[in-house]
């Protein structure tokens, strides 16, 4: 499975040498992917934020997956999934062109490009992420939730769920998690309850998880990294170079060969974009 | 009053013994789970409720030992704990709340959790059609079916138009099932009024090319519109006017209309504001790397004196007066046929004024031409392209036509310090040509075939007045007119097959194709004196067929280790080669087998890091159409001959980059080199004579020429001060021989460039950059000396977003050359009132009103130094609505 998805980007790669002699460049097509586990269970959870935390009328959404296998999980959004595969099964000549040409026409537009890997190593959450161009991975405490139990219940879709309350990130977060799916697992890094968690916000509602389904996947759906050569860093390191990042956007966008009017515009989007998940 | 007193006692008081419960009845309940083969059992989840209830009180979480340690704080006398997984049976047990140790013997136990779904899970969904009507989304302030998109569910629209449908951008937008503009399709979505429109469809998981429906399953979903009546209409204007010492205008008007089986759009443009709108017209396809053998499209065997373009943007210089019509019309037939036309014409008239100095660094001597141009041209063309298609599950077929009929003509008017010289040239162009792509399934593989077939006859004609190369042309005596004339027709056909195949571990993307390219050249020179033409003799003519025929195979490989990639293209070809001229008497042939191969490394490490190379070889024939064995008057000072059909070229170049990318600190740096060496068997020689004009030929003087070129760039962002230093550094060397004056010499031109450049954000509404570019070139001749040339260019530009919708911006450029300095500030407004659908613009150029600019060129022996006239000072105004 995995040797063949390799072929095809290898082969992706030969056509683009043969379309043109710049044969450097275009290394997301240049990859390779380790299984790690097996997914079990799929839960999807729809996910609506508010990028720009000063305007309350823009509000994005988009479905999350989480792949749950026997001995550890992984988060990322569907439409980065969708991308990864659309990339990784690219097949003939006309699809390639088309993707080198309109790229805008067939990749999804991924705004989450992170890929939550919990217990994994044994203990730790190991988050990979990109910064336009380099791709980053750090390794977190899985035990970091320190959730406060409440007394409020409810049922939700037919589960019995019930409220447990935590700081991560600086915001407070709320979840209701059900003892009637025994996976001690969530949406994004948020885990340690005993069982799935099926709703989660925080208090200023700028993050909102919602459960969409959960269903037993019987076909090989893999859990699987990317071999690529990450940038190994600390959470508070990629933080500052994400930062960087945006308030250098004008600077990059030059270099990536952008016009004067797209680094501008491209600053005024990205000044919107001023409400991460994780505030601290 | 007092009840509410009494209240806040009762809480108060309630408190108090909540919290002394809580403080005096804490239980510590630990213990151990293990497997029946007494192996502990990590990740179960352990949770303590209170006797016939379903609130948690505390849980824990088995740890690798199987362990768990649970703190209660509660006052019952006993307790429910219960332990859970996916993979074991659940336990309960009823407890004394006290602290104690306790073991758990887990029976593995498969459980089905049941599939629940609220919606189906987007991987699950299948392609479904969804209907919305359009009625029930509409607005009161809607104007286009857009601003209805953007309230329908999963559906967003982004600034630039485009359409997203849950998180992706969709793949076709149809109206009544046809796809119109390929892509384009904001032009439809942001102008047609909702109130014509039914029911949006969202077609999900659509796949377009139905050979490939069950070979790849799209995840896109495409957009069809239904439409109210049979026929609509619709369509967006912008209108600018202004002014710069005349009148000057800017106009686009689009109407557009759509019916089930036939629609339409399409686009007026004019302006006189020095917009080149006939670019938008350029296809930016890509250039097949074995596709070197194809014509040209734009040829200039014959030209008018020109200045050089000045490297500034288009609207500061082009003096133009421009037309163009854009027709697109869509019909649907029978059999899942399309056929699509696009037909374009335009209609330019473009003025030029330049002074030009020309330094000709001779053996002995430097010599100095002067040029003052006054150059018209009028370019007039008509191009029809008809495209037929065929979409269905056993093959795709796209099949394009194109007819393109062109109508050039130029004059200009010269004068060289001793006499007015006036130049008119006249170039028809009459194009065909068919390009037909088709994939169809051979033995489980995609195989895809292209066809490309072209011919076109170029009939182009050069008056010089007066005539000139009398010495040469006339028997030293004075003439009123010399006239070039020229014939060209070229036919090429290009056929070739490919597939992607695997092959024990190795990726093999085999292609093989064949070329035929014929052509015929015809020309001569006539002199005219009064009302007698006669033709300058016979090594001003030429009768020339040339034929080629290349076939080719290529294949690619590839080895690829941790970090490490290495990758060959391996092409192969054939190449048979033939050239007549039945005038002359002459015939010529080659053969020959090429390989050109090309091979590419890429390391990367240490995280920051990454090393890169690629040397890759091509063997290349010199360009047909500039091969005749007699002389051709190529413009009004230089005769030219090139009787080197066989021409022939080797180069093999090579290129090292290393780069250091920090983004934690950012910190970006990179060095890249390239060297190149290219074995020519031919060197152009050029006899200089007195007045500045030249007499030019190819000579058989096998040569090789060098190039080397450095460079870096290094970027740093300081966060305290919001601003980002970065510099870059190009060093170019470049060494060939060159024939002047039957003198063999070497020239180098090295030139130095430096770019120091800063950027600030002093908020997120107001940022500034200022940048410079400095630029030394040395041209120098063997033995004889140097020439050195310096000039800077200094950029300072501010940029301004007081509100949203609301974009100020103030860019100045300052550009030294010499002694000569030019300034150029403009100042940009724009503002979008987006409930009136209206968008008004403001611009005011060339504040300063700088009237001339300074180009400087260097090549091989000789310097350009042209002072091209401007545009001046404009002010623009435009709105742009729909209608």
């Amino acid at each position: 499975m995995t040797s063949n998805r390799n072929n095809f980007t290898k082969t992706i790669f030969l056509l683009f040498a043969s379309l043109s002699l710049t044969l450097t460049g275009y290394s997301q097509f240049d990859d390779s992917y380790t299984d790690l586990d097996k997914t079990e269970y799929l839960v999807t959870y729809s996910m609506k934020f508010q990028e720009d935390s000063l305007n309350p009328h823009y509000i994005s959404q988009e479905d999350m997956l989480l792949l749950i296998g026997p001995k550890m999980s992984k988060f990322l959004s569907y439409n980065y999934y969708i991308g990864d595969s659309l990339v990784r099964t690219i097949s003939t000549h006309e699809e390639f062109q088309e993707l080198v040409n309109h790229p805008q026409n067939i990749m999804p537009r991924v705004r989450l490009m992170y890929e939550i890997f919990k217990n994994y190593p044994i203990g730790k959450i190991t988050t990979t992420d990109h910064i336009i161009g380099d791709p980053f991975k750090y390794e977190e405490k899985m035990d970091q939730f320190h959730w406060e139990l409440r007394s409020d219940t409810a049922t939700l879709h037919g589960f019995k769920v019930q409220q447990a309350i935590c700081f991560f990130g600086g915001r407070q977060w709320i979840a209701w998690y059900t003892a009637d799916i025994p996976i001690s697992d969530g949406p994004y890094k948020f885990n340690g309850l005993p069982g799935l968690i099926l709703n989660l916000s925080d208090s200023k509602q700028h993050y909102v998880f919602e459960f969409v389904s959960i269903s037993k996947i019987a076909y090989a759906l893999m859990i699987d990294m990317n071999d690529k050569e990450y940038i190994r860093s600390s959470k508070q390191e990629f933080f500052k170079a994400r930062n960087n990042f945006r308030e250098d956007i004008i600077s990059r966008a030059r270099e990536a060969g952008a016009g004067v009017q797209t680094q501008q515009v491209a600053a005024q989007n990205m000044a919107r974009r001023n409400n991460p998940i994780e505030l601290e | 009053m007092v009840i509410q007193a009494s209240g806040i006692r009762f809480w108060l008081g309630l408190i108090a013994v909540l919290l002394c419960q809580s403080l005096f009845s804490q239980a510590l309940i630990k213990g151990v789970a293990v497997d029946r083969e007494r192996n502990p059992v990590p990740y179960l989840n352990v949770m303590i409720r209170p006797i016939g209830s379903n609130v948690v009180l505390a849980f824990g979480i088995t740890n690798s030992d199987g362990g768990f340690s649970i703190i209660v704080k509660n006052e019952a006398d006993s307790l429910n704990i219960a332990i859970s997984s996916i993979h074991y049976r659940n336990q309960n047990r009823h407890i004394k709340n006290m602290s104690q140790e306790m073991r758990f013997e887990m029976e593995t136990d498969i459980k089905q959790l049941e599939t629940f779904t609220v919606r189906a899970s987007p991987i699950q969904r299948k392609g479904d059609t969804l209907s919305y009507l359009v009625q029930s989304f509409s607005g009161e302030a809607d104007r286009s079916i857009e601003d209805v998109l953007r309230r329908m569910p999963g559906i967003e629209i982004e600034s630039d138009g485009r359409i997203i449908y849950q998180g992706m951008p969709i793949q076709k937008f149809y109206v009544e099932g046809l796809d119109l503009m390929d892509g384009r399709y904001t032009a439809i979505s942001s102008n047609l009024p909702h109130k014509s429109v039914s029911v949006v469809e969202v077609l999900e998981n659509h796949q377009p090319v139905r050979i490939l429906e069950d070979r790849i399953s799209s995840q896109q979903a495409s957009l069809n519109l239904r439409l109210k009546n049979n026929i609509t209409t619709t369509g967006t204007a912008k209108f600018g006017l202004g002014y710069a010492e005349h009148l000057l205008w800017d106009a686009n008007i689009t109407p557009m209309a759509f019916t089930k089986e036939f629609q339409l759009l399409g686009s007026y443009q004019t302006n006189n504001s020095g917009t080149d709108v006939s670019q938008q017209l350029k296809s930016l396809g890509f250039e097949d790397m074995l596709d070197h053998d194809k014509p040209l499209s734009e040829i200039s065997p014959l030209i008018i004196q020109s200045p050089i373009v000045p490297h500034l943007n288009q609207d500061r210089f082009l003096l133009n007066n421009i037309h163009l019509i854009n027709l697109n019309g869509l019909l649907r037939l029978k059999r899942d046929l399309q056929v699509r036309a696009n037909l374009h014409f335009v209609n330019d008239f473009q003025k030029q004024k330049a002074e030009m100095v020309r330094h000709v660094f001779m053996p002995e001597d430097t010599l100095i031409f002067n040029e003052n141009m006054d150059n018209r041209n009028h370019d007039s063309f008509l191009k029809a392209d008809l495209t037929l298609s065929r979409n269905v599950k056993t093959n795709y077929l796209n099949n394009k036509l194109s007819i393109e009929s062109g109508w050039s003509s130029s004059r200009g008017n010269l004068y060289d310090g001793n006499k007015q010289i006036n130049q008119t040239l006249n170039k028809p162009v009459r194009s065909i040509s068919n390009d037909l792509r088709s994939t169809y399934p051979i033995g489980g593989k995609l195989v895809e075939f292209i066809s490309y077939i072209s011919f076109d006859q170029n009939n182009h004609t050069l008056i010089v007045k007066p005539g000139v190369f009398e010495n040469t042309l006339n028997n030293s005596l004075y003439y009123d007119k010399t006239r070039q004339h020229l014939d060209l027709k070229r036919f090429y056909a290009h056929h070739t097959a490919g597939f992607i195949g695997n092959w024990k571990g190795l990726t093999i993307n085999p292609r093989a194709g064949f070329v035929f390219r014929k052509q015929g050249l015809e020309s001569t020179i006539v002199i005219v004196e009064g009302d007698t033409e006669n033709p300058a003799g016979s090594s001003f003519d030429n009768q020339l067929h040339y034929t080629l025929f290349r076939s080719y195979v290529q294949t690619g490989i590839e080895y690829k280790r941790k970090g490490m990639t290495i990758k060959a293209l391996l092409p192969l070809s054939y190449v048979r080669l033939e050239a007549e001229d039945p005038l002359k008497q002459i015939s010529d042939g080659l053969n020959k087998l090429l390989f050109d191969p090309s091979l590419s490394l890429i390391y990367k490490f240490k995280s920051f890091w990454q090393f890169s190379s690629t040397y890759f070889q091509a063997n290349r024939l010199g360009e047909m159409d500039d091969v005749h064995y007699g002389f051709i008057l190529k413009k009004y000072n230089t005769l030219f001959q090139n009787a080197t059909p066989l021409e022939f070229s080797n180069s093999r170049n090579i290129s090292v980059r290393i780069s250091y990318r920090n983004p934690i600190l950012s910190f970006f740096n990179s060095l890249t080199y390239i060297s190149g060496i290219k074995e020519q068997s031919v060197v152009y020689s050029n006899s200089l004579l007195s007045n500045g004009s030249s007499i030019a030929f190819a000579a058989n003087i096998p040569n090789t020429s060098h190039f080397q070129n450095l460079q870096i760039n290094s970027s740093k962002y300081f966060s305290i001060t919001k601003s980002t230093v970065s510099l870059k550094a190009i060093y170019s060397l470049n060494k060939r021989l060159s024939l002047l004056n039957d003198a063999l010499f070497e020239v180098e031109n090295r030139i130095f460039n430096l770019g120091p450049q800063l950027n600030t954000r002093f908020s997120s509404w107001l940022n500034a950059e200022y940048r410079l570019e400095m630029n030394y070139i040395t041209t120098k001749l063997d033995q004889i000396g140097k020439q050195r040339t310096t000039f800077s260019k200094h950029h300072l530009n501010v940029f301004a977003f007081p509100r949203d919708n609301l974009m100020l911006s103030f860019t100045n450029e300052l550009y030294l050359i010499g002694k000569e300095r030019s300034l150029f500030s403009d100042i940009n407004f724009r503002r979008s009132l987006k409930p009136k659908g209206l968008d008004l613009e403001i611009k005011w150029s060339n504040i300063f009103n700088a009237k001339t600019y300074t180009v400087i060129q260097a090549n091989a022996y000789t310097l350009f130094e042209s002072r091209f006239y401007l545009r001046p000072a404009q002010l623009l105004v435009s709105v742009k609505f729909n209608f």
